[in-house]
């Protein structure tokens, strides 16, 4: 066990020297701040524009009135999410990387190696040391999203809302999480040059940008700015009943979306901040119900790709 | 000449012998092929649904039928935009970012530089190279994109749509060079091609990513009464805040470009090519600027390196 | 061949080389000893016009390192410190591009030619990164040879090798002195190395040229000492201390 802290010590203390590493964690933290800064502009000049349109529409005799934009800056701010998932991801990859690599470069392996420890407790430790950096990293954006939420948002933060956030970071540590062992992963079964860095990118962009792309290249509604359905004039039970037909359609392009962990991410997120309406009533025990496939999505494969890093880990000569 | 063809040539190899770079152009190629018939068949899908809309409004008793959507042939090319800004430019960076620093951590600058050559034959011959690949890349993509156009799509395009098409493969051509060029200057500053890797794409995802959403978050959302329904639709539209974001992302500026090109706008769709480039020639100018400083950046900095 | 005269390169306020004059004749193997950051790599740079000088000048068969670079770099073979080739191209095409650089018409042939001399044919077309260190210094040499160099500088070309190819560079580089008379400039700090081969030698530290002659007059003037180490020692220990008591045995 002791063996174990010190390696997971030894982890933490060398990406906190690692200049790279906090450039990026610098910036990921400044724009959580400017993503809600910007939020909170948008959210008052929201209202400003939807009660101009009210009154327009008042003066038109129109009794069928748009409901009130959210308040919540983070609502609004879709940005937050993509930021955390974008560069918290690449982040988490650096990490992976950098676990492995760097070690294997030095030739640092090798002389832990050759001390008395097992295989499975370097590999524990690596875990554990990154895992905790992770969990940290969630930790310091949550500190400074609630912070700023409340000073310069002028959100009072109801507890419900507050469990909310937590859930959400709590999913945003899991994505991460999974890209950080997909980096270490990978970079374990390639030991040639950066090969690894570059092949985890394209994994990464697979995932984060094309399979949604595709999803939303796929997406009838998408087609036409304002959206398709309500440029026909349909409401939302005609919209239901015409996407009906499509089933196969349909379920495919939520297939191709669903093989992306981003995306799993995206949906448990935009209803846990109430980004996508119709979760407002719900606790965030019950998204979590709700939205368990999303969850599991991220999971899952966190479990598998794990177990494959240990076996890799352990089996390998060379390491 | 020679010897920058020899340098150029060498790249070009170099580039197809590396897996991760063929991974990543196989990735755009495919994506770039396949948004054809995506967008094809969401098209399609798309007009069975106006039928189905119109008989479900008929079977309703309403008599004011929506107007069936235009389709220009172009726009169903439209995802290509975002294929070349997303992939297209992690291509570029793929291509270029250990162009000089992987010669350095390999020793081979210091045999090159003692070849007599000039410094910017280097340069050039390295610029050629890149420049062949991406224009190679794009023209595939053009020859298999009007093939696989008029097979799945059936449509046919006119000589002022080609034109918009091949102007638009320009526009890419430069988009993704500057991102070469890029890679090439910070290749140029850094000893590490890891790191130089991933400042690149840290720039990325700054220039195609965190300022585009920046700017979107600070549209504004109108609402909008539908003239057939009645009902409100917010539209976007833009601020001085959200334009003055957008000038900071070359990406913001080729999909502005790209969407008017291949037809997305439908006012802008039946313009004259001349006139549309008239009123993008801001987006243009934005989008010019960032590789042309590059270029200068990448020329000063290995130039006077030598001393 | 090799004339230097008050060579010196500053870099921020420290002299990595300091006010260096010698020179190296037609067909010599001149060694240029020094230990770890006594300047010799950043000698061989300006000389191959890699690096500028902040004073002094040299020239190669009567051209100027600076003013005439290019037509220096057209007379020359370079070998740098652990350089590991394009590792994704073959060993032909390796060959090809720098050959193609210098310039050599009909490189094709050429390259034929320098392998067999080298007894690389067989190895042409496999990618430089299957290379053993040894065989991948070979191929760094061939590079060298490609367009008939009148002058070869080789920086550590024997570091990290075997002692059987550290063997093999040694004839190679022999083999081709005595073939073509080239010059040879050989950057070491392997002091067996420079008794087996060289025939002149110039020992440098901390940037100054400690001293150089040919090696049989060195031996002459230094006749009290057993062996070139003791020798090497003895000048290294006089630069260091002022006298010669620490090194000397």
């Amino acid at each position: 066990m002791s063996e174990m802290i010190v390696i997971a010590r030894k982890e933490i203390k060398d990406s906190l020297n690692n200049k790279f590493f906090l450039s990026i964690l610098i910036l990921l933290l400044i724009l959580t701040i400017v993503s809600i800064v910007l939020g909170t502009l948008q959210v008052h000049s929201q209202i400003a524009q939807y009660n101009r349109s009210i009154e327009f529409l008042k003066s038109m005799g129109k009794t069928n009135l748009p409901p009130m934009p959210s308040l919540n800056p983070l609502s609004v701010s879709k940005s937050f999410v993509n930021y955390v998932a974008m560069i918290g991801a690449l982040l988490a990859i650096v990490l992976g990387n950098y676990a492995v690599s760097k070690e294997r470069k030095n030739g640092t392996f090798k002389l832990i190696l050759s001390r008395s420890i097992y295989r499975d407790q370097l590999i524990n430790g690596k875990l554990g040391g990154n895992l905790l950096l992770l969990a940290l990293i969630n930790f310091a954006i949550a500190a400074v999203t609630i912070i700023f939420l409340t000073a310069l948002g002028g959100v009072s933060l109801s507890q419900a809302d507050l469990i909310r956030l937590i859930f959400f970071f709590a999913a945003s540590f899991l994505y991460m999480a999974l890209f950080f062992i997909i980096s270490l992963f990978v970079t374990l079964l390639l030991p040639y040059k950066n090969y690894a860095l570059l092949t985890v990118i394209i994994i990464w962009l697979v995932f984060a940008f094309i399979f949604p792309q595709i999803g939303d290249t796929m997406d009838m509604d998408n087609q036409l700015p304002g959206g398709f359905f309500a440029s026909m004039g349909l409401n939302r039970a005609q919209e239901k009943q015409i996407v009906n037909k499509f089933k196969f359609y349909e379920t495919l392009r939520n297939g191709i979306e669903e093989l992306s962990p981003t995306k799993h991410f995206e949906r448990i997120s935009f209803a846990l901040l109430g980004v996508k309406p119709g979760f407002k009533n719900n606790t965030a025990w019950e998204i979590a119900n709700l939205k368990w496939l999303n969850l599991a999505g991220l999971l899952v494969p966190n479990i598998i790709l794990s177990m494959l890093s240990y076996l890799v880990f352990l089996r390998r000569e060379n390491l | 000449m020679g010897k920058i063809l020899s340098i150029a040539s060498k790249e070009i190899k170099t580039a197809f012998k590396d897996k991760a770079f063929l991974a990543v152009a196989l990735l755009f190629l495919l994506l770039s092929i396949l948004s054809v018939y995506i967008g094809s068949a969401t098209k399609n899908a798309e007009i069975t649904a106006y039928q189905d809309i119109v008989n479900l409004l008929k079977s309703q008793g309403a008599t004011s039928i929506p107007a069936e959507p235009k389709i220009f042939p172009l726009s169903i090319l439209k995802n290509i935009i975002n294929y070349v800004a997303v992939i297209g430019s992690i291509v570029a960076i793929f291509l270029g970012f250990n162009s000089f620093s992987e010669e350095r951590e390999e020793g081979t600058i210091k045999l090159l530089l003692s070849r007599p050559i000039y410094r910017d034959q280097l340069i050039n011959g390295k610029l050629f190279g890149g420049a062949f690949v991406i224009a190679g890349l794009l023209i595939i993509t053009l020859v298999f994109n009007c093939f696989l156009f008029t097979v799945v799509s059936g449509m046919n395009i006119n000589f002022a749509e080609f034109s918009r098409l091949t102007v638009f493969f320009v526009f890419a051509f430069y988009y993704m060079i500057s991102f070469y060029l890029a890679s090439l200057f910070v290749s140029l500053k850094s000893q590490n091609s890891t790191f130089a890797f991933l400042l690149m794409l840290i720039i990325w995802m700054g220039v195609s990513y965190v300022i585009p959403q920046l700017a979107e978050s600070q549209k504004n959302y109108v609402y909008v009464l539908n003239n057939i329904s009645q009902t409100m639709n917010q539209m976007p539209q833009d601020t001085l805040i959200s334009k003055t974001i957008e000038i900071f992302s070359p990406t913001v500026q080729f999909k502005n470009i790209g969407r008017d090109l291949l037809q997305v706008v439908p006012e802008h769709a039946q313009l004259s090519l001349f006139t549309l480039l008239k009123l993008n020639l801001r987006s243009i100018i934005y989008l010019l600027v960032p590789g042309l400083f590059m270029l200068f950046g990448s020329y000063n900095s290995f130039l006077k390196e030598g001393n | 061949m090799l004339v230097i005269n008050s060579l010196t390169k500053n870099y921020d306020g420290f002299t990595a080389v300091d006010n260096l004059s010698f020179k190296v004749g037609e067909g010599e193997i001149f060694g240029f000893l020094g230990h770890n950051g006594a300047g010799k790599t950043t000698t061989i740079s300006m000389l191959v016009s890699l690096i500028r000088p902040s004073s002094g000048s040299a020239e190669i068969a009567g051209y100027d390192v600076v003013k005439d670079n290019l037509k220096v770099r057209s007379m020359l073979g370079y070998l740098p410190e652990n350089v590991n080739l394009y590792s994704n191209l073959t060993a032909f095409e390796n060959l090809y591009f720098f050959g193609s650089l210098s310039g050599v018409e009909n490189v094709e042939k050429r390259i034929n030619e320098v392998l067999k001399d080298l007894e690389m044919n067989s190895w042409k077309d496999t990618k430089v990164r299957e290379f053993s260190k040894g065989m991948r210094q070979r191929i760094g040499i061939a590079q060298a040879l490609l367009h008939k160099p009148r002058i070869l500088f080789l920086d550590e070309p024997t570091s990290g090798l075997d002692p059987q190819g550290t063997k093999s560079i040694r004839d190679l580089l022999l083999y081709i002195n005595n073939k073509w008379n080239t010059t040879i400039f050989l950057n070491t700090h392997l002091l067996s190395e420079v008794k087996k081969i060289c025939s002149s030698i110039g020992i440098i530290s901390h940037g100054q040229l400690l001293m150089t002659d040919s090696l049989i007059n060195i031996k002459k003037k230094f006749g009290s000492e057993k062996s070139l180490e003791d020798i090497y020692f003895r000048i290294e220990g006089d630069q260091n201390n002022g006298e010669n008591t620490v090194y000397s045995i």
